[in-house]
């Protein structure tokens, strides 16, 4: 059976909107709890980027709401995580958890990303590798799957521009900061979902009017997530979010193009995927 | 030329993100940097003084390969650099 960590993470104020955990908030307890699962079964991260010179990036994350949590609900939560090598040639490290209050599991998320080999600079600079042998023989032999993982967010758009109805569109620009990073000074992932996030809440108030459904957004949340990245944003990067809004199968969904303000040709940074 | 520097390498010339150095080439220009800022030197180029495949250098926005470094470039070019990826 893959070897999981569980632990119990106690809730605060700040982790939650008003009827459930912040989109954000889920994103670093993920990041923690992928973190956690490397320390405990494999290799400390600090140790893969510092001896085994082997970081990893984030390219693919699914966050799906499922069971009620709220603050009024408990004062903790239980957080499991597994993880698994995934890739006809290891491409790719996978990283699935679970939060659970007293309704049942409150949301899951999986996360996939890739690794460098890092130059050994003080930059982290590196170049896609596939994952060396020595870490993938940490994994047990159901913790190492052969097929890689997929992205649904090109489908998606597919899907939005074939089926859907575009409600509105919006721009916003923003500039990466210091405190939206991470250590190697480029964007800490969780951060661009706040950035969709934002820019969502920018449409919904300059849009809301002419198109009220748009405010389906705030009052019932997003149940799901779907994200790429696909270059990172670095620090004092002006960038900006494109989002279109459509109606969906019933639903409403909201796509979040986040790139360069000054066009450079190089395409996305990352797409982020809202759906209500 | 004016060199535009980005993210991860901004800790390395005292967060100036632009910087003018004098060169007719932008390898020139690139030697000049990195005299002035010797810590850049060790992030951005390898032990033969070859700029490591994970740094981009672009002249006015055209993706330079290291054979292209000679290119020449007057003191009202852009040249940015650029880190390909980095990972923690």
């Amino acid at each position: 059976m893959p070897r999981s960590s569980a632990y119990e993470v106690v809730l605060d104020a700040s982790l939650f909107t008003p009827d459930r955990l912040q989109p954000t908030a889920v994103g670093r307890l993920a990041f923690q709890a992928g973190t956690r699962w490397l320390r405990d079964h494999v290799c400390g991260h600090r140790t893969l980027v510092s001896e085994h010179r082997v970081g990893f990036v984030l390219w693919a994350w699914q966050l799906e709401y499922d069971q009620p949590l709220r603050f009024h609900d408990a004062d903790e939560a239980r957080v499991e995580v597994r993880a698994r090598v995934r890739g006809p040639r290891a491409s790719q490290l996978e990283m699935e958890m679970t939060v659970s209050g007293p309704a049942g599991v409150a949301v899951r998320t999986r996360a996939a990303s890739v690794p460098l080999r890092l130059t050994g600079d003080q930059a982290l600079s590196g170049a896609p590798t596939t994952l060396p042998d020595s870490f993938v023989a940490g994994f047990h032999e159901d913790e190492v799957e052969r097929s890689p993982y997929l992205s649904p967010v090109r489908g998606l758009l597919g899907a939005f521009e074939r089926e859907g109805e575009r409600i509105a569109s919006h721009t916003t620009a923003f500039r990466v900061h210091r405190h939206h990073c991470e250590v190697a000074d480029q964007w800490y992932w969780v951060e661009s979902l706040g950035f969709a996030g934002g820019a969502r809440e920018e449409c919904v108030l300059r849009h809301g009017g002419s198109a009220p459904e748009l405010r389906r957004a705030l009052a019932e949340g997003i149940r799901r997530v779907d994200a790429t990245w696909l270059r990172a944003g670095q620090l004092w990067d002006l960038l900006r979010v494109r989002t279109t809004a459509y109606r969906h199968g019933g639903g409403l969904a909201f796509v979040h193009e986040l790139g360069l303000a000054e066009d450079d040709s190089g395409g996305p940074y990352a797409i982020v995927v809202e759906r209500v | 030329m004016i060199f535009k520097v980005r993210g991860v390498l901004l800790r390395f010339t005292n967060y100036e993100n632009e910087i003018e150095v004098g060169g007719a080439t932008v390898r020139d220009g690139l030697t000049a940097l990195t005299e002035r800022y010797p810590d850049l030197a060790e992030v951005l180029m390898d032990r033969e003084g070859s700029v490591r495949a994970t740094h981009l250098i672009a002249l006015n926005g055209e993706k330079l390969t290291p054979d292209e470094l000679d290119r020449e470039a007057t003191e009202d070019d852009r040249v940015d650099i650029v880190t390909a990826i980095s990972g923690g």
